[in-house]
């Protein structure tokens, strides 16, 4: 037993005062605290100071929207393991499934879901080493467990993914570096480790967790040790919350089902096709109107969502005493893909894998029940089919009484006794119907004797049938029936009821028979206006409590088919039989206001209303205010000399509902004009501060400052956002929220192409991402862009460039552009390149996406290109209906037609003078400089016009206008749908791409085209002669003498003075001598001086150059460094 | 996705949040038999006044209709606002009927919004602007839209030749907050604005005293200004009315006006406001009749949250709004009925809405 440290007593306050003490929180006795303290003032202390505020606000953040808290049950987290091919992938998942489920996997296929702790599931995935993989894995995982091969380094790919990563939120990542027994020298081992951290860390975050996997074990699964420590962070993990996520539901499907109509792909095996996808609920709401992407697929709406009962529980929490692990019950795993236990889920099939030894092989002869099922499977025609033909005479000459005329009840008993034939027959086909029944039934229940389940049974009966096309007449239309199970099951009874009825009025050509008793729902919706008007007289509406819903949005059954039609488009509606059964309303601008609301049902109201929100009272209504006694009754409602503050505060609760009881309600009272009356611990009462008041409590909160604010309110809209919807039950919680995340869905899908069914692969990984309604268009977006600089060309303008933005990736061209401020401009102008180190702006054809959206950019996603493949990353920055204003510069070219003085008519600019008119005013330019202004076309000449300039322009010059053009985007847009084709590692199997202009003509072999006049050519010219002033002699000699020319003419004989000869004196002469001597060494002198000074400046020039040599290396390295900082700056 | 098939409604009801909502989802719809059975069939001079509004303040949208008016399709564009934009209203419909339309799509248009509006400032069939400034406005700042958000009377025009003109700015937000208008509280005092123009600056003084003669029955803090325009800031006719508002301990407003109309005389008019006021405090909602629409549909653009608001009675416009709200955005309300309080309380969330159109930096 170690020791114990004393808590109280003597003994240990003296230790506590010791430990002070030495933290200096305490001073010693006797030291003067001025002497002992911090040295103040000082510098440090500042810069001490300055970076404790900075640290602290840099971790103040706006708090981000974490919708986490909205599943009841999280949903599994998915971790995808990534990697390189033959870095281990499938090894490790089968390690860690080993490890949780005692599982052996003998493949891995599709998501593999799985328990893997008391309150947390896991989702592992596989991602394949294509691009389009990675995308769709950095789009949905929560946790990557990215994989490296110790024994031979990073790879392209795991950089590629990581920087997909990060335009899509980084999620958690985890890294993993295997075979390392690969390794036989140690020191080696040890150093790779290192710098394959350090690397890791650069790339990640510093800290970043690196696992060390050594080899295999014989089970052919790593040690056991080392998937436990993986096992132990994967389950302690911590999420951030990611935007992107935080607002979209998706699902990742683990299964896939395809429920076309078999003759229809029989017919055409290229058609359309109906699909089932299941999957786990995440991110927010999935409504059930919402439309989808599918990646890789395209878009669509959900045609159904079910609900069904969660394949992978987790274990249930109640009634256990506290455990430490899982039962071994408990470690449930679902991998409907992957043969788990011997059950595979196909795309059209389930298999079941028995082996051999639990086969009993039985002869030919077969039992009586498979006789049976054999007899029914060569029937001919349907059970219904033959029981509409049967007949059944009660007395002999009467008439024979055929199906048609036979009530619902009965046909009701005998389709129960019908079911109950098939139900002993049909037991194969227990696990479909378990998964669709999943959300009323339970598994292991036997549902025999109640009544209430046997009518279930039924139901799921008739649904299950109808899938294979047996019973009823019109396929299509049950066939979206069944998966509405949304409504009750009475109502969904109703509905067949009426179906039926429907049908059987068409039989019999309208004669309308309405059923003896259970027609009753029916009748009630077609009399409800009637019945309304009855009920509700007078009475306000709200009076009607229960059915204030119905009234407002109609009969709760109808209302997803209702909605389903008219998001279709409604076109039909009018056709339809239900509306062939509602009576015919008329005269209805006779009836007021009043009347027409309170009679609700649905398409009951005036469609050809006035829309006038203003309500203006009836005059009757207002008389009551004549009323005395009205008027006391309503003065409770107002702050006056009867209210006292205590009857105020007794009202408010009743008005609340009288939930709280009256030693309550007087709790905690205190000011009536402030508002902050009720801000008491009470019920949704504390909500009221956040709206109630906002300028006396709102205002004080402010005071308080920043972030505890923010945060209250986020926690109370939490509070809010649970509590509001609890009551309801799980059905029609759903109506108003739509799926919780952690909801185990199936979603229908129709009208996907049949090629996606045909290579279907379940290593592919599905995700169904949603939409919100905004972002189902396509329009002008425009981006910040970045070439990456791990990429080796710089990007054209205009060419194409795949880009993975939000859920979808497709093709398009964007136009390149910088932004110049100059001169009070704003103009964004076309370049032909991306730069190299800079952002620039780009305006592309894209599905509208909420800007701050990061996204990445491709060339191509094949595997053969060399490199690395990420052109470009960048980042939504605006989204513009119409295409944004990029422009290039134009220079129209002209010349002087005729000059006169600072005039100048000029041509060949434009061709008619309808394009003067548009550019007069416009300035002009010579190219000498002279400026100028475009004045008026000339009547007569099309396309000439008068300028005026600042001076005379020549006839040599040349006059141009400088100009901006606006450039047109190509509207472009190019799903990528690499799902259409067969799965083979690549990245873009079943979809071609557009091709740079470049590869075009790299294909063709054809040359760059030159343009002749964007050459550049020697320029020549000619000395410009200039002839001389000449003035003539009557005004030379008029000139005053200081403005005479004085030059002389040249004479041509020489001069006396010139040709005189010169005689020195013997005195002269010597002096000359003399002269020229001291010249002579002197010259010599300096031209030795200024060899020698070439000779050294040679030298140091030399050396200088060397220095700079060095120097430029470095402030070459210096450049790339800080732009590489500034890059990863920019980038974070 | 170019398959983007529009929605399809019929008539001309609600037509503003048809439009409001298609412009702010993205989605395109359809409108046929647009008074298809009426004499004058097809859409009106206001429903086309309205439209160009919209033009003017989106890019790239898209309206089309028939040779007749009774079908129209609208492919909305991107709201882009911007300052200086001037629109006349016309004078079949007020500039309130505008402006309340105007007050769900400004906040989320790229950029903040000054439009200057002109025509019809006070009537009897849509709310005046008194109303709109005093109490619709006040309500959006529950939604998060305060600062910038004005709204200015520069001339009075009563019907029928109209004249007036407001000045109207609001701020672009990126997400609205959400609301929870559920606790009303007691009216602690009732303010308003009796105005006039054109008439003689003693009528507002009788239609202050004649609703003061009433409310003054169940509340003491009762004071309406008198508002008197003339001269040029007065417009082209005259009227006169007056626009009431209670407040409550914990901030619901409720409004009620009356305008005079030909024959009434002041007095008149005053009782009627007063009486609507006190129809509207007894119904007890949080928003009164006229404004639940607004409520309603921008608590459905808000994230992903619940937001509630206690409503008294649901007009017919709000019944069909909260269809329309349902088809567009697939957002069903859950009503709940207070049968204590006979009010309804209703709760919905959020699509997520975000102004995608308000760019980043």
């Amino acid at each position: 037993k170690s020791h114990r440290a004393r808590q109280a007593g003597s003994k240990a306050n003296k230790k506590k005062a010791k430990k002070e003490r030495r933290e200096g929180k305490t001073l010693a006795k006797g030291q003067n605290p001025r002497a002992f303290g911090r040295s103040s003032a000082g510098i440090t202390a500042r810069i001490q100071q300055a970076r404790k505020a900075e640290i602290h606000e840099r971790k103040l953040h706006v708090p981000l929207t974490d919708r986490s808290y909205l599943a009841e049950d999280p949903p599994p987290i998915v971790v995808a393991v990534v990697g390189p091919p033959k870095v281990g992938k499938t090894t490790l998942i089968r390690s860690l499934v080993k490890h949780y489920t005692r599982h052996n996997l003998n493949q891995v296929l599709g998501p593999i879901t799985l328990v893997s702790g008391k309150n947390r599931r896991l989702t592992i995935v596989e991602c394949a080493n294509d691009l389009a993989s990675m995308m769709d894995v950095g789009k949905s995982a929560d946790l990557i467990l990215l994989m490296v091969d110790g024994s031979f380094g990073f790879e392209m790919e795991t950089f590629e993914f990581l920087n997909i990563l990060q335009a899509h939120g980084f999620p958690k990542i985890l890294g993993i570096l295997t075979h390392l027994d690969h390794f036989r020298d140690n020191k080696k081992l040890r150093k790779t480790k290192k710098r394959m951290k350090s690397r890791f860390w650069t790339e990640v975050h510093d800290g970043a967790k690196l696992f060390y996997f050594s080899g295999l074990e014989k089970s052919g699964r790593y040690p056991k040790t080392e998937v436990h420590n993986l096992a132990r962070f994967i389950s302690v993990a911590k999420f951030r919350p990611l935007i992107w996520r935080n607002h979209h539901p998706y699902v990742i499907a683990d299964r896939f089902e395809e429920v076309t109509d078999p003759e229809r792909v029989r017919q055409d095996p290229r058609c359309d096709r109906t699909m089932y996808l299941y999957g786990y609920c995440r991110g927010t709401y999935l409504k059930p109107s919402q439309r989808v992407h599918v990646p890789g697929v395209g878009d669509f709406s959900l045609e159904a969502v079910t609900q069904l009962e969660d394949p992978c529980p987790l274990p249930t929490k109640n009634g256990e005493k506290k455990r430490r692990t899982l039962k071994t019950a408990e470690r449930s795993i679902y991998a409907p893909m992957s043969d788990v236990s011997g059950i595979l889920f196909d795309k059209d099939a389930t298999y079941i894998e028995i082996p051999d030894k639990h086969v009993a092989q039985h002869s030919a002869e077969h039992s009586e029940g498979v006789q049976m099922v054999r007899r029914l499977q060569d029937a001919e025609k349907t059970v219904d089919e033959r029981l509409g033909e049967a007949t059944l005479q009660l007395f002999e000459g009467s008439k024979k009484i055929t199906i048609q005329g036979v009530t619902f009840a009965q046909v009701k008993q005998d389709k129960d006794a019908m079911e109950d034939e098939d139900e002993d027959e049909d037991e194969d086909e227990d696990e479909d119907e378990d998964e669709e029944q999943g959300e009323e039934e339970e598994e292991n229940e036997e549902d025999q004797d109640e009544e209430e389940d046997e009518e279930e049974e039924d139901e799921e009966r008739f649904q299950g049938r109808m899938r294979r096309k047996a019973v009823f007449l019109d396929e299509e239309e049950e066939d979206d029936d069944d998966d509405d199970e949304e409504g009750t099951d009475e109502e969904d009874m109703s509905e067949e009821e009426e179906k039926l009825r429907n049908e059987q009025a068409e039989d019999e050509e309208g004669e309308g028979d309405e059923g003896e008793g259970e027609g009753e729902e029916e009748e009630e919706e077609e009399e409800a206006h009637s019945k309304w008007k009855a009920v509700l007289g007078k009475r306000w509406l709200m009076n009607a409590r229960v059915n204030i819903e119905a009234l407002v949005y109609g009969k709760k059954g109808k209302r997803k088919e209702k909605k389903e039609e008219k998001a279709r488009g409604g076109e039909e509606e009018e056709g339809s039989d239900e509306d062939f059964f509602k009576p015919v309303k008329g005269g209805r601008k006779a009836r007021g206001r009043e009347e027409e609301e309170e009679e609700g049902e649905e398409e009951e109201l005036d469609e050809d209303e006035e829309d006038l929100t203003k309500f203006n009272h009836d005059e009757e209504e207002l008389a009551c205010w004549e009323d005395a006694k009205r008027i006391a009754e309503i003065r409770r409602k107002f702050v006056n000399d009867e209210t006292d503050a205590a009857t105020v505060k007794e009202a408010f609760y009743k008005e609340e509902g009288g939930k709280e009881d009256g030693e309550v309600a007087y709790g905690d009272f205190e000011d009536l004009e402030t508002g902050e009356v009720f801000a008491t611990g009470m019920g949704e009462v504390p909500m009221n501060v956040d709206s109630g008041d906002e300028e006396e409590g709102g205002g004080k909160k402010k005071k308080k400052g920043g972030k505890d604010t923010v945060g209250a309110e986020l926690d109370a809209q939490k509070k809010l956002n649970l509590e509001e919807f609890e009551e309801e039950d799980a059905e029609t919680r759903r109506q108003y929220v739509g799926f919780t995340p952690g909801a185990y869905v199936r979603v229908k899908l129709t009208g996907v192409p049949c090629e996606f069914v045909r290579h279907f692969d379940p290593r592919r990984l599905m995700v169904v991402g949603g939409l919100t309604a905004q972002e189902e268009r396509t329009g002008m977006v425009q981006v910040r862009l970045k070439k990456h600089r791990w990429y080796r060309r710089v990007l054209k303008n205009q060419d194409p460039l795949i880009v993975s933005l939000g859920w979808r990736r497709f093709q398009t061209m964007p136009t390149f552009s910088l932004k110049h401020v100059a001169a009070g401009e704003d103009r964004s102008r076309m370049i032909k390149y991306t730069p190299e180190h800079m952002h620039c702006f780009a305006q592309m054809l894209a599905p509208l996406t909420a800007p701050g959206t990061g996204f990445v950019c491709f060339q191509s996603l094949s595997q053969e290109a060399a490199g690395f493949r990420i052109a470009a990353t960048g980042v939504v920055t605006e989204i513009d209906g119409g295409e944004g204003k990029i422009v290039k510069k134009l220079k129209l070219v002209g010349e002087p037609m005729k000059v006169h003085k600072n005039t100048c008519f000029v041509r060949r600019m434009f061709s008619s003078s309808l394009e003067v008119a548009k550019f007069e005013g416009a300035s002009i330019r010579t190219v000498s400089g002279i400026r100028g202004q475009v004045k008026k076309a000339v009547k007569g000449e099309e396309g000439v016009f008068r300028a005026t300039f600042e001076d005379k322009v020549l006839m040599s010059d040349i006059i141009f206008l400088r100009t901006w053009v606006q450039v047109h985007p190509p509207r472009f847009y190019n799903p990528v749908t690499n799902a259409l084709g067969k799965f083979e590692g690549g990245g873009e199997e079943g979809w071609k791409r557009m091709r740079t202009v470049g590869e075009i003509r790299r294909a063709k072999k054809e040359p760059v085209p030159v343009n002749k006049d964007s050459l550049y050519k020697p320029i020549e010219r000619k000395p410009r002669v200039f002839n001389p002033l000449r003035i003539p002699r009557g005004l030379q000699q008029e000139l005053p003498f200081a403005s005479k020319p004085k030059e002389e003419k040249q004479r041509r004989k020489k001069l006396y003075v010139h040709k005189r000869a010169v005689v020195m004196e013997p005195e002269e002469k010597r002096l000359h001598v003399l002269m020229h001597k001291i010249n002579t060494i002197r010259n010599d002198k300096t031209k030795k001086r200024k060899e020698a000074d070439a000779r050294s400046r040679a030298e140091l020039a030399k050396k200088l150059e060397k220095k700079n040599e060095s120097l430029n290396q470095y402030r070459k390295d210096e450049k790339k460094k800080r732009f590489r900082t500034e890059g990863k700056e920019a980038a974070r | 996705m170019s398959k983007n098939q529009s929605l399809n409604f019929k008539g001309c009801s609600i037509f503003r949040y048809r439009i409001i909502a298609s412009t702010l989802t993205g989605k395109a719809i359809r409108i046929s038999d647009i008074r298809a059975n009426t004499e004058s069939p097809g859409l009106r001079d206001f429903e086309a006044s309205f439209l160009r509004m919209i033009e003017k303040l989106s890019n790239g949208c898209m309206i089309e209709i028939n040779d007749t008016g009774t079908k129209m399709r609208y492919k909305p564009g991107v709201l882009v606002g911007g300052t200086g934009l001037e629109h006349d209203c016309g004078k079949t419909r007020g500039i309130g009927w505008f402006l309340e339309a105007l007050l769900c799509i400004a906040p989320f248009a790229k950029n903040p919004v000054a439009i200057t509006l002109t025509g019809i400032t006070n009537e009897e069939t849509s709310l005046c602007v008194d109303t709109l400034r005093t109490v619709t406005m006040p309500l959006l700042k529950h939604f998060g839209i305060s600062e910038g958000l004005e709204l200015r009377v520069l001339k009075r025009g009563a019907r029928p030749n109209g004249g007036g003109e407001v000045l109207f700015r609001c701020p672009v937000v990126k997400t609205l907050k959400p609301v929870n208008l559920v606790n009303i509280g007691h009216v602690r005092r009732v303010r308003g604005v009796a105005y006039a123009s054109k008439v003689s600056p003693q009528v507002p003084n009788r239609v202050v005293d004649s609703a003061k003669s009433i409310l003054n029955k169940v509340l003491p803090d009762v004071y309406v200004y008198t508002d008197h325009f003339k001269g040029n800031n007065a417009g082209n006719s005259s009227g006169y009315g007056v626009s009431l508002v209670a407040e409550t301990t914990n901030g619901c407003l409720y409004g009620a006006e009356a305008c005079a109309e030909g024959g009434q005389i002041p007095e008149d008019v005053g009782l009627i406001a007063a009486k609507r006021l006190l129809q509207e405090v007894s119904q007890g909602g949080f928003v009164d009749t006229s404004n639940q629409g607004i409520v309603l549909l921008l608590a459905v653009c808000c994230p992903e949250d619940v937001s509630r608001v206690r409503l008294g009675r649901l007009s017919p416009n709000t019944i069909k709004l909260l269809r329309m709200i349902r088809d567009v955005f697939g957002v069903v309300y859950r009503i709940k009925a207070d049968d204590a309080t006979k009010s309804l309380v209703l709760s919905c969330v959020g699509v997520g809405f975000k102004n995608m159109a308000k760019g980043i930096a």
